[in-house]
């Protein structure tokens, strides 16, 4: 996969998770690394409420990268997950990091003060 | 004529591409006024206390695990779902860089549209684009603190969001999806702020 394939596929993910959690308007942004790293945390987020994503592991060092979500995280093992998260789950997840999402997108890390919970 | 047009357009493009200044404009609106309720449903979220009509609350879902929320979905379509949540300052204010113990809730949302340095928190909470961006207060009285909510008005079918900022207290509460008027006037109409159980 290229580097704009990854990062298609990366958008792919967001942007299916937002429709599930029927909120709009579904993210639009630009994907990054920093935008790699608010993602996994999301992931990580639903393992809280539902063993959907319970199988993505932590990254390396701790911090995700677009490759590394790529790697870790194909388009059937996605959908095939996505397809037992509840709307609920999506919906709080979604819900409280999508500033937090915003902020990555216009390139800025992510440090731990910038981190919800 | 069609030069002064352009050039006026132009003009407005540059003044709105500025990250120091905002299209949108805080508005200031009245306190929505407490109308009787024969069948409201009597909810507690944090410090909340909520009564709102039954039509309007639907079914109300807590999940037993994972962040904290209460969602009312009031039909089957996800698209009305609402759900209210809470962050504490430091989280909502604090990954902009704002110096959380020293700026209030209410100091950083009066403030988003016309600080330079708010440009990022502008964006990222949606007020860049909002239709419009109103605030309502309640004042404090002898048994309530005062309260200000933000509105954060999204285009027609999008998700709306409203923040409620409490004086004194360090969470800021969140309720975003389908605001309509009449959950608008329900949720502020009749709120109050009371102990936890």
């Amino acid at each position: 996969m290229s580097r704009e394939q990854k990062e298609q596929h990366v958008k792919g993910m967001i942007q299916s998770l937002y429709r599930l959690a029927a909120v709009t308007p579904v993210w639009d942004g630009d994907v990054n690394d920093n935008v790699a790293v608010v993602v996994e945390k999301m992931l990580s987020e639903t393992k809280a409420c539902s063993r959907a994503f319970v199988w993505v592991p932590r990254p390396p060092a701790g911090r995700a990268t677009v490759n590394w979500l790529c790697m870790q995280i194909g388009h059937s093992m996605f959908a095939s997950s996505r397809a037992r998260l509840s709307q609920a789950c999506a919906r709080t997840v979604i819900l409280r990091w999508r500033s937090t999402l915003e902020m990555a997108a216009l390139g800025l890390a992510v440090t731990k003060s910038r981190m919800p919970a | 004529m069609m030069r002064s047009v352009h050039a006026m357009v132009a003009a407005l493009s540059l003044l709105y591409a500025s990250p120091g200044i905002s299209a949108t404009t805080l508005t200031v609106r009245d306190w929505p006024e407490a109308r009787p309720c024969a069948h409201c449903v009597l909810m507690q979220f944090g410090t909340l206390e909520l009564r709102m009509p039954a039509a309007l609350v639907g079914r109300v879902y807590v999940a037993p695990n994972g962040p904290p929320g209460m969602h009312l979905l009031p039909s089957p379509d996800p698209r009305r779902a609402l759900l209210l949540f809470a962050v504490s300052r430091a989280e909502m204010i604090g990954k902009y860089g704002v110096d959380s113990t020293s700026v209030t809730a209410r100091e950083f949302f009066d403030s988003l549209v016309n600080v330079e340095g708010y440009a990022v928190a502008r964006k990222a909470e949606g007020v860049e684009k909002a239709v419009r961006y109103t605030r309502t207060t309640r004042g404090a009285s002898a048994d309530a603190p005062g309260v200000a909510a933000y509105l954060i008005e999204a285009r027609a079918g999008e998700t709306q969001t409203l923040h409620i900022a409490i004086d004194g207290d360090d969470l800021i509460y969140t309720l975003a999806g389908d605001i309509s008027a009449p959950v608008y006037s329900a949720v502020l109409s009749r709120l109050r702020i009371v102990p936890e159980p």
